[in-house]
């Protein structure tokens, strides 16, 4: 900077300069206290500028508030109980003393760190889990510190709550015994993703410190992680050589159904820790009033699909989603929700419920991605009165494949393997 | 490995506001502020009336965070809203009002010589020029701060700002203040 230069720099601040401006938040959370309170009270907006196919899970579910949290946390709960279920075959084993081992491990506490990026949106989270095979689940979820939702998930009365304590809301679900019976079978939890570092092929990291313990290390990457969670991911893997149990482990890739990316970090482990029943009991304030109405959850299934789908239409007048993926999903359920909203001919309770049927059709379409079954959709093109056209089909069987056509007929035919030109 | 929780950058402050986290919401304002009180005195032309601005951008910032688009970024999203904010403030005073030039541009008392003239030659500027000229000088922001608040990047930032400079000194020259190169 030559000196003239200097000169003008001198000159302006002189003239203009308002140095040691200091903003006192207090003082403007106290003058602003209308617009902090509504802030602090209600969920995220998910009252974008245009509703467009593709966009966050979290902006585009509906255009209300009240129900927003709920409807997505339902969705996410749906489509993450679908990969859930998905039975998968193991491959050769290594370090199968370890897997074994958590494998056997019944009762456990851990920390889980997400940071997923989702149609350009990033959420991050964090979240306590005290998982029981007796007791069910508890999650504390917290954003930036504040806990957001409180999830739990009781085994033996097969219902799971979810208390929002922003909203001073819940919502209740209720579960089938099907759905419990697979549940009690087969949990997606860290104990899944030691069996994938384990039996993946994997190449040592060697000694290291993590979590000020030291520890022994070995990196995997490969498809199809988490039960389908991942398309495609790579991780590592932190043991205690002492303990022998597992100290951290970190997850990242691309989700499965292109739904984005996600960074996992599971980690404080606390394994076959006695954990109390009461814990799993929810705690719900006198003043928190239930949202909706108790809801229903399925297996994901033909059935639940059928029905996801004839609710759809019902609302739609007549037309399917054009996609069955998340993204698909959501956008859909956005715009068809603000327009029930608009027209004023749904209530909340049935509108919660619509949501969650129609997310079930999801749920059972990645189901069936993830079990390679082929899945092949053309809501695109085929409505309620389209009797005649495929709407969906998978393979069903060996040789065998199931259609379902636009009024939601449902046959089971030969796999003739033709494409299909409509 | 995942960032720890206090060590965030600004799209993860932002984010977390989204999700209702207050005092990320508070942090934000805090590192906007001057530069806000800025952009209001680019319009305003009166220090205690840029604060109020700032402070009314908040006030609207909080209530708009959540429909933020992920593509736009905070600072110049805030910044739009500030000039908006700033423009109601200068209409509805010229309504209860009508001001001279000079009104909009107090003396202080132990002021350099000179700095009357220099802030007249400011408000000779365009809008734009003026804005980048505050932005820089109002609070001594870096060219990078400018940048987000501008909404482009910082060596279109350092661009602009040296044309705004050398449009300011022009007019200081014609002011009597001799020839300043930039």
């Amino acid at each position: 900077m030559n000196s003239k230069n200097r000169k003008l720099d001198e000159l302006a601040g002189r003239a203009i300069g308002r140095s040691g401006l200091q903003f006192d938040f207090e003082r403007w959370k106290k003058e602003h206290g209308d617009d902090v309170r509504e802030f602090e009270t209600s969920g995220p907006d998910i009252e974008g500028p245009e509703q467009k196919r593709g966009t966050s899970v979290w902006r585009s579910i509906m255009r209300n508030r009240v129900l927003q949290v709920g409807v997505a946390a339902v969705l996410v709960f749906v489509v993450l109980a679908g990969l859930h279920f998905v039975e998968k075959g193991t491959t050769s084993v290594a370090w199968a003393e370890l897997g074994q081992r958590v494998g056997s491990v019944r009762d456990f506490v851990f920390k889980v760190s997400t940071k997923a990026t989702m149609s350009g949106q990033t959420i991050n989270m964090e979240m306590y889990a005290y998982q029981s095979a007796q007791h069910g689940i508890r999650m504390d979820m917290y954003q930036a510190g504040r806990l957001q939702m409180m999830v739990y998930m009781a085994a033996d009365k097969g219902e799971m709550v979810t208390v929002m304590p922003d909203a001073k809301q819940y919502i209740r679900m209720k579960m089938t015994p099907e759905y419990m019976a697979q549940w009690q079978k087969r949990q997606q939890d860290p104990r899944d993703f030691v069996k994938w570092f384990t039996s993946a092929e994997y190449t040592s990291l060697g000694r290291s410190v993590v979590d000020g313990i030291e520890v022994e290390g070995i990196e995997a990457r490969s498809a199809n992680v988490g039960g389908g969670m991942f398309e495609q991911a790579d991780g590592q893997l932190w043991v205690d050589p002492v303990t022998q149990w597992p100290v951290r482990m970190e997850i990242k890739g691309r989700l499965a159904l292109g739904m984005g990316e996600m960074e996992l970090a599971m980690y404080g482990f606390e394994w076959d820790k006695v954990l109390e029943p009461s814990w799993y009991a929810p705690v719900i304030p006198e003043d928190y009033k239930q949202q909706g109405s108790t809801m229903t959850v399925a297996m994901p299934s033909e059935e639940t699909m059928l029905q996801g789908l004839k609710v759809f239409a019902e609302l739609s007048g007549g037309t399917y989603p054009a996609g069955l993926s998340i993204a698909d999903i959501s956008a859909e359920l956005g715009k068809l929700m603000a327009s029930a909203q608009l027209q004023g001919d749904i209530d909340k309770s049935e509108m919660q419920q619509k949501a969650m049927d129609i997310s079930q059709a999801g749920g059972f379409y990645i189901k069936l991605v993830t079990e390679k079954k082929n899945p092949e959709y053309f809501g695109k093109d085929v409505t309620a009165a389209d009797a005649d056209k495929v709407l969906m089909r998978w393979k069903s069987g060996e040789g065998k494949m199931k259609v379902v056509y636009g009024d939601l007929a449902i046959e089971e035919v030969d796999d003739v393997n033709e494409p299909l030109s409509q | 490995m995942l960032m720890q929780v206090d060590d965030r950058t600004e799209m993860q402050m932002v984010e977390a506001a989204k999700g209702g986290c207050l005092e990320s919401f508070g942090e934000l304002c805090s590192r906007y502020y001057n530069a806000m009180a800025a952009v209001g005195y680019s319009l305003l032309r009166d220090r205690q009336l840029a604060e109020d601005a700032a402070q009314e951008t908040f006030a609207r910032a909080i209530r708009n965070i959540r429909k933020l688009d992920g593509s736009q970024k905070f600072g110049a999203w805030l910044a739009a809203i500030c000039r908006n904010v700033s423009k109601d403030m200068r209409d509805a005073r010229k309504r209860t009002v009508e001001l001279k030039a000079e009104d909009l541009l107090p003396a202080e008392s132990t002021e350099d010589v000179g700095a009357s003239e220099i802030r007249k030659a400011i408000w000779e500027l365009g809008d734009e020029d003026r804005e980048t000229i505050l932005l820089r000088y109002y609070n001594e922001l870096s060219q990078e701060k400018m940048g987000e608040v501008l909404g482009i990047s910082r060596s279109a930032a350092n661009r602009r700002l040296k044309k705004a400079q050398e449009r300011l000194a022009r007019i200081l020259g014609r002011y009597g203040f001799g020839e300043i190169e930039i």
